[in-house]
């Protein structure tokens, strides 16, 4: 890939990324600095990384480091732990998005992943499975427990939708 | 059951698979002892235990798999299996026609697939990564080097100009002090400066090809015992401009091959004038190559450059200054057309052909 080429992939997939990586963390300025980072590692391989593959490389590298970050952070965290429904709902909701927002915040963390890479990106599930290091089959089962339990999730507040 | 000489054998194969309880056992050492012989078997029996391989594996397990369409029916137990894969576009025509008739015997269901549909999530487009332009690097190198290009393919168009000057003007009006040969093709270059006022003894001053009228002030190498000697001397207009390839159609036209090659790496190019852009070491570096051309020659008396040789001076000149290893390949027909190819990594990437009258 040449510089120019690089510098493009900026303006394509620095968004996306960051976009990813935002809806996880919930910290501007972190995700901001796992975004600079995968392109800094991606700079560094320049050479060995066609262009075809940038974008999967590009998400490969923030999803690891915001992985290892969140570990860093939830020590010991369990990433198939759901949050609990205990939490309760709120008494208002603006509208769908947000409802889906505190859905997608009691899922567990890998399963939160697969779907934002799912329907943010549109990779395949061959495509997730080689971002997230997890099967094909894998990706297929976790993808369809977070549609299963955002689907019950939204269920009882339909009249609010 | 108790053991005897005819099911002995299976106590043995169930004592070492785990499976004796504790009073078999009990009762399979009894008899061992009662009958030594075949005490042999026992222990044998153990030996042959295989363990488990765990090298074994199954590599592709892909054709055991199956995908919810190879579910024979669709009922309430895997109804929310079909909904979402439905939702995933992972239904056949067939299976999501299966789904549909099947959502019209069961209604209710219907409202678990708009809740499905709602699940999918939008990319919020909004969120956007604020300063790109901290994440992109400088293509420096690259614009160089075909700045570099673009400025020796004009060093080049000089000395391919120097040569038309000679060739094309039979010699006439050469008030640059160029003058061809007519006998071997040679140019008598004008790479001299025999009007210097201040010519140290057995030193030869050389100054670059003259091309227009401009005045510039010029570095002149004096070259005095083997060593380079460098002085800022205000001589006579050296080296050619942009602007003057526009001048000569021709030339222009020849070297436009060259600038198309350097426009398809898409990188814009920049024009100026060549002596004011050409750094100063590549510059050094040319020049002294030029001296060593000329003053290597055998002639003694009067210093002489055949046009091949101003063609290789070009050519070092562009490799120098773009850092690459361009080569020049010259041939000379028997019809008097001399063709020179530019060749760079295996690839010509510029000919030049001229039919050369010799007088």
């Amino acid at each position: 890939m040449t510089a120019a080429e690089y510098n493009l992939c900026v303006d394509k997939h620095a968004d996306n990324v960051y976009r990813f990586i935002l809806k996880n963390i919930k910290d501007k300025d972190k995700a901001k600095d796992i975004v600079q980072d995968a392109f800094e590692k991606m700079w560094i391989k320049v050479d060995e990384i066609s262009d075809d593959k940038s974008r999967s490389y590009l998400f490969t590298t923030a999803y690891h480091t915001m992985i290892d970050l969140i570990r860093k952070e939830k020590k010991n965290a369990d990433f198939e732990e759901v949050e609990p429904y205990t939490q309760g709902y709120k008494s208002e909701y603006n509208g769908l998005k947000e409802i889906l927002d505190e859905a997608m915040n009691r899922l567990p963390q890998i399963q939160k992943d697969v779907l934002l890479l799912r329907d943010y990106e549109g990779y395949s599930y061959e495509e997730i499975g080689e971002i997230t290091n997890l099967s094909e089959s894998q990706v297929k089962v976790y993808i369809f427990r977070a549609r299963l339990f955002i689907k019950n999730y939204i269920g009882p507040l339909e009249k609010v939708i | 059951m108790s053991i005897n000489t005819s099911n002995y054998e299976l106590y043995f194969v169930n004592y070492y698979d785990g499976s004796l309880k504790p009073e078999e056992i009990d009762m399979l050492m009894a008899f061992l002892k009662e009958h030594p012989a075949l005490e042999d078997e026992f222990f044998a029996y153990g030996q042959f235990q295989m363990p488990p391989s765990k090298n074994i594996t199954l590599e592709d397990k892909s054709f055991l798999k199956k995908s919810v369409g190879d579910k024979q029916n669709i009922s309430e137990s895997n109804i929310q299996e079909f909904l979402i894969a439905y939702i995933e576009k992972e239904l056949s025509a067939f299976d999501t026609e299966r789904l549909m008739a099947w959502l019209e015997v069961n209604p209710s269901y219907k409202k678990d697939l708009e809740l499905y549909k709602k699940s999918i999530l939008e990319p919020e487009m909004n969120i956007v990564f604020e300063g790109k332009n901290t994440l992109k690097k400088k293509v420096v190198p690259k614009v160089r080097r075909i700045n570099y290009f673009w400025y020796s393919a004009i060093a080049a168009a000089a000395c391919v100009l120097l040569i038309l000057n000679v060739f094309l003007n039979d010699n006439k009006g050469n008030k640059y002090g160029l003058k061809m040969n007519p006998k071997d093709n040679f140019l008598q270059a004008g790479l001299f400066n025999r009007t210097a006022e201040t010519k140290p003894k057995d030193t030869i001053q050389i100054q670059d090809i003259k091309i227009n009228n401009r005045k510039f002030k010029s570095d002149v190498f004096i070259r005095e015992t083997n060593t380079y000697q460098k002085m800022n001397v205000k001589g006579p207009v050296s080296l050619a401009s942009a602007q003057e390839l526009n001048n000569i159609s021709d030339v222009r036209e020849e070297y436009s091959s060259l600038y198309s090659y350097i426009k398809a790496s898409e990188y814009d190019v920049e024009e100026a004038t060549y002596a004011d852009i050409m750094p100063e070491k590549p510059r050094e570096s040319f020049l002294k190559y030029a001296a060593d051309k000329l003053l290597n020659n055998n002639s003694t008396e009067e210093k002489k450059m055949d046009v091949w040789q101003i063609v290789d001076i070009g050519t070092y000149g562009i490799n120098k200054l773009a850092n690459t290893d361009i080569i020049d390949i010259k041939r000379t027909r028997s019809d008097k057309t001399v063709k020179t190819d530019f060749a760079l990594g295996g690839n010509v990437i510029y000919s030049n052909s001229k039919t050369i009258e010799k007088k």
